[in-house]
């Protein structure tokens, strides 16, 4: 596994969540970045245009499937893959989430291989 | 054929048009057809009151929920109106092949020489392919004529001998002129005492109606013939002048009774109207107050009885089968098998039966069914005693009672049932917020332990693990895992609390006590913020649940020590006061916007929000409330001058240290 210099940006409201991710994909060797708002994800994302974002849909702020083609529509030429990663897990979410432009979805609890199997495929 | 064909139905204000629009749906349903109704409006629909049109937009929008198709005409006149649309309806893709019209049962004698609607629609229509179907509406089935005006004959003693002392005064009057006049002149006039006792007959006529007016005719013509005609004190006339004469007044007398008595008839008639519109609007005023339809049918029933005087009952189908019908008010009356038929033909026929109607005659009673826009909800059902007799206005009022009484009835029906599905809805939306909200509390932190493990095991494994690394994973997750502890804790702390599991132990405490021991257990959480503890200057004790209220006391300083900033000061004052005792818990954070400080005490409030850094602090103050309300007490929230959140638990049982030793 290799995500040596790849920018993945995090959007979540669960402290916990972000440090975790953070420790994880900075031993993977990517360019880690947070926001635990709807707002400030947005902002970073248009500032870094990740190869990479990993959403939560329960932000304090917005619904997360709001959320997902506003930030699918940062870049014209480039659409960063989304992840998303939440405890909702209900079939109706899942397909709307698709429908709006996520590339992949991952319930919580999670082990952490499992969403690195993920990152591996959508980035390389 | 099907689908290129309709089945029409022609209505108006009639109140029992519910029948033709049921057999309307239903031979549509056997034959497959689609179905319309018809309403041509005339001229003379804006002469129609305020209750027809009511009805006539109640009927159609009825059949519209039935599945009709509406068609609102307007035209000079019905059959014509008809006339036209059915013919028109032959150029489009659904032609009226069967029409559907009702005719009002013949009442009056002149009603049998007059060509009804239905029948001349039939002549009309009769080059035309459509089959017209003629459905009788039974309305009062009472024949009602012009001798319904008059009064009933009553031969009240008291009245006949009005009417004998009035004519006993005509003769002494007559008595007198003629010993005060000389007897050549009362020669001359005699004929014209006739006069008196004329005035006679008037009086009585009009005081007590025909019979009297006749008793006093015939006993004026019978004075006047013996004491006053030759041969004197005779039944007989010898003189053709005076058989005239007293023809005439004969003649006279007749007419001014009848003429008597259809006036009184008509004014105690206004007068029972003028009665009974306002019973009826006493009646609609009480019952529509009533929320519940047992209270309803108890005024109904109260109300009616003492209007009518006579025995009411109400009868509707049991919730378990609704095609029977069985008395729901009173709890009893007396029925025989005649009184029960008639009732069954009623409730079956949807029809007026019994006393004076065209069906189920032998029985004392009279059915009216109860009829709202969706069908028949029931039966109301008169006793009528043996000295009343129906006239055609009874029949009237009857239907206008039995439309009032169902219509309430139905309002009460729709709001119950409103209520139930709103409750059942509400119960419904919270059970699923509430699992989606515990789903997410519990996850989130799971997702935090089982991440930051799986990040730890994998690091180790390739043993990139530095130990500052380590440190910050397991400190997550543990901090996690005390957060989920105290999520659960939580919720099935408010469960026992809800439930009643949880018994409350009041005793007489010094209110530093639990203030102490929270501020020991809390003492890390604290130790960034300055904990000042104001108390009163002289001792007291409250009575409380110690363990209890320990609890809500470190909810609200964690709650406090989680929102203000760090360095900042947390106030704890005791204040004892005539009526009660209170703690009060300042923070200097931010404070609670107005428009939250209910709602931070609702346990579903706290359902909505998603977000996770609050997970089950929410929850404590509700719990907190449910605690102190469980003591009796009272917990406020505002925030104080200085802008942070402010705290109030109070409680009301407060006594000094010294009444205790004086006791």
């Amino acid at each position: 596994m290799n995500l040596e210099g790849r920018t993945i940006l995090a959007i979540d409201d669960a402290p916990s969540i972000l440090t975790f991710l953070r420790v994880s994909l900075h031993d993977e060797g990517a360019d880690f970045h947070a926001a635990s708002t709807a707002e400030e994800g947005l902002k970073l994302c248009k500032e870094l245009s990740p190869d990479l974002i990993i959403l939560d849909l329960g932000l304090p702020d917005k619904d997360g499937l709001d959320l997902l083609p506003e930030l699918k529509e940062t870049q014209a030429d480039n659409k960063p893959p989304v992840v998303i990663l939440t405890v909702r897990k209900e079939k109706d979410t899942i397909n709307a989430a698709y429908e709006k432009g996520a590339d992949a979805y991952l319930t919580k609890p999670f082990m952490v291989e499992d969403l690195l199997d993920i990152l591996d495929q959508k980035i390389n | 054929m099907s689908g290129h064909s309709q089945i029409t139905v022609c209505i108006d204000a009639h109140t029992k048009t519910n029948i033709l629009l049921r057999a309307a749906q239903s031979s549509a349903e056997e034959q497959e057809l689609p179905w319309s109704v018809l309403y041509v409006e005339t001229p003379n629909h804006y002469r129609a009151n305020k209750e027809e049109r009511a009805r006539i937009l109640r009927f159609l929008t009825h059949a519209e929920a039935l599945g009709a198709v509406i068609y609102h005409i307007e035209d000079t006149d019905v059959i014509k109106g008809i006339h036209r649309f059915v013919q028109d309806s032959f150029q489009t893709e659904t032609p009226v092949t069967h029409l559907i019209v009702g005719e009002s049962s013949r009442e009056g004698v002149f009603d049998q020489f007059r060509t009804s609607l239905a029948r001349k629609l039939v002549r009309q229509l009769r080059n035309l392919p459509t089959q017209i179907q003629v459905i009788p509406l039974a309305s009062q089935g009472y024949k009602s004529g012009w001798f319904d005006r008059l009064p009933r004959p009553d031969f009240s003693l008291y009245k006949i001998a009005f009417a004998l002392f009035s004519v006993l005064l005509a003769y002494g009057a007559s008595e007198l002129l003629r010993s005060n006049i000389p007897q050549i002149e009362w020669k001359i006039n005699s004929h014209n005492i006739a006069a008196f006792f004329l005035l006679a007959t008037v009086i009585s006529a009009l005081r007590y109606g025909m019979i009297a007016g006749l008793v006093s005719g015939i006993a004026g013509f019978s004075t006047i013939n013996y004491f006053y005609t030759k041969p004197f004190e005779k039944f007989a006339l010898l003189h053709t002048g005076d058989s005239l004469n007293l023809t005439i007044f004969l003649g006279a007398s007749l007419f001014i009774s009848f003429l008597g008595g259809y006036n009184r008839a008509s004014h105690l008639s206004l007068v029972k109207k003028e009665k009974r519109s306002q019973a009826l609007y006493k009646i609609h005023r009480l019952a529509s107050a009533a929320t519940e339809r047992n209270e309803a049918l108890k005024i109904l029933h109260e109300e009616l009885t003492e209007l009518l005087e006579m025995e009411v009952a109400f009868f509707m189908p049991p919730a378990v089968n609704p095609n029977a019908i069985e008395l729901v008010h009173p709890q009893q009356v007396d029925f025989n098998d005649a009184d029960r038929n008639s009732l069954e033909t009623c409730w079956d026929q949807v029809r007026t039966t019994g006393l004076g109607t065209l069906f189920s005659r032998k029985t004392n009673w009279r059915f009216e069914p109860l009829l709202v826009p969706s069908g028949e909800i029931g039966v109301i059902g008169l006793k009528v005693p043996a000295n009343i007799r129906l006239d055609a206005s009874f029949g009237r009022l009857l239907t206008a009672l039995a439309d009032q009484a169902a219509s309430i009835l139905e309002r009460l029906e729709l709001a119950h049932m409103m209520s139930e599905s709103q409750m059942r809805e509400e119960r419904e939306k919270l059970r699923a917020m509430l699992l989606s909200s515990v789903s997410h509390d519990l996850k989130t932190p799971l997702a935090s332990i089982i991440g930051s493990l799986s990040v730890y095991k994998r690091m180790r494994k390739s043993d990139r693990l530095v130990p500052e690394i380590a440190d910050e994973l397991t400190d997550t997750a543990l901090s996690e895992a005390q957060r989920l502890d105290s999520f659960i804790s939580n919720i099935l702390d408010m469960t026992r609390i809800e439930s009643g599991d949880i018994t409350f132990q009041a005793e007489w405490i010094d209110p530093m006590e639990p203030l102490k021991s929270v501020a020991k257990r809390l003492k890390n959480r604290l130790s960034e913020h300055d904990l000042q503890i104001i108390r009163p200057d002289h001792d007291v004790e409250i009575e409380i649940d110690l363990m209890m209220t320990e609890q809500v006391l470190q909810n609200i300083l964690d709650n406090a020590a989680k929102y203000s900033p760090t360095g900042t000061v947390i106030k704890a004052i005791i204040r004892a006061e005539n009526k009660g005792f209170s703690y009060i818990i300042q923070d200097q954070g931010p404070g609670i916007p107005e428009e939250n400080r209910q709602s931070v005490f609702d346990k579903y409030e706290r359902l909505k929000q998603t977000d996770t850094k609050v997970a089950g602090t929410g929850l404590g103050l509700a719990i907190a409330k449910a605690i102190i309300e469980k003591q009796n007490g009272k917990i406020h929230l505002r925030n104080h001058e200085a802008g942070g959140a402010e705290f109030t638990l109070f409680f009301p049982n407060v006594r000094t240290k010294k009444e205790e030793k004086i006791k």
